[in-house]
């Protein structure tokens, strides 16, 4: 016997499964808990970025985001561009 | 590789009323963060109603798993989203990640208290509150994650040191 010609021993049931809820959400650390890695990293983190981005207002936050991310897109064309050129595959 | 145009998704997903809480890069940028990302990521709700909605509405943008090769037998429908739960996903509006649960958050209906009203782009959507996106970043421990939480955690206190709390 072929091995394409034998019947599957069971047929999967199709079914919903039951929602999982396996978080541990009660588990969580409240969101100033003091960390020393993090209290490292965040002596890096330019606030005044963030403290100017604070006078905006959300939506003027997006309209923002939106202006730079057509930048970083414009950037990313341009050196899939460059590489083009050059006969160098893509980067990951 | 496609340009992700996040005012279009949110403008989609607000459209077709898909019951869904923004998380990620874009929640963060709401709140303040000024980080780049390339995608959009929401919990959705995995009610039938929801999930019929999303089918319906993602499946014309040709929605398929970001990464994955061409041509997998892979269709978006209600019986794929029923049978999964996270999915990431490429579509001709960009790159999107529909979670139905997520580490620290929970499902929907979990998320559902700590997140906020807020209109980004022009549209009026839910978002989880800074203090839940951190919780979120903490739970993940992704080592990748560390900056981004340092951030989170120096933006909520300089929302506090504004007079403005991280939400509940």
């Amino acid at each position: 016997m072929e091995l394409h010609d034998r019947q599957a021993p069971h047929r999967v049931e199709e079914r919903e499964l039951p929602e999982p809820v396996r978080c541990g959400l009660e588990e969580l650390p409240p969101p100033d808990a003091f960390d020393p890695v993090i209290e490292a990293f965040k002596k890096d983190v330019d606030r005044t970025l963030l403290i100017e981005s604070l006078k905006r207002t959300p939506e003027q936050r997006s309209q923002r985001f939106l202006s730079f991310m057509g930048m970083a897109y414009e950037l990313r064309r341009a050196g899939e561009r460059s590489r083009a050129k050059a006969g160098t595959g893509p980067t990951q | 590789m496609t340009e992700t145009r996040f005012d279009q998704i949110l403008k989609l997903l607000n459209s077709g009323g898909i019951r869904c809480i923004v998380i990620g890069g874009v929640a963060a940028m709401g709140h303040g963060n000024t980080r780049a990302t390339f995608d959009v990521d929401v919990v959705y709700s995995r009610d039938r109603e929801n999930i019929r909605k999303l089918a319906d509405l993602l499946g014309p943008h040709h929605a398929y798993l970001r990464g994955a090769p061409e041509g997998l037998p892979f269709t978006w429908d209600e019986k794929t989203i029923r049978m999964g739960l996270n999915f990431t996903l490429t579509t001709d509006l960009g790159d999107l990640d529909l979670l139905g649960e997520v580490v620290g958050a929970g499902n929907y209906d979990q998320l559902l208290p700590h997140s906020e009203e807020m209109v980004l782009f022009g549209v009026p959507c839910r978002v989880a509150t800074l203090d839940r996106l951190i919780q979120m970043k903490r739970a993940a421990g992704r080592p990748k994650d560390m900056l981004v939480l340092a951030e989170l955690q120096a933006l909520a206190e300089e929302r506090r040191n504004r007079g403005g709390g991280g939400g509940s």
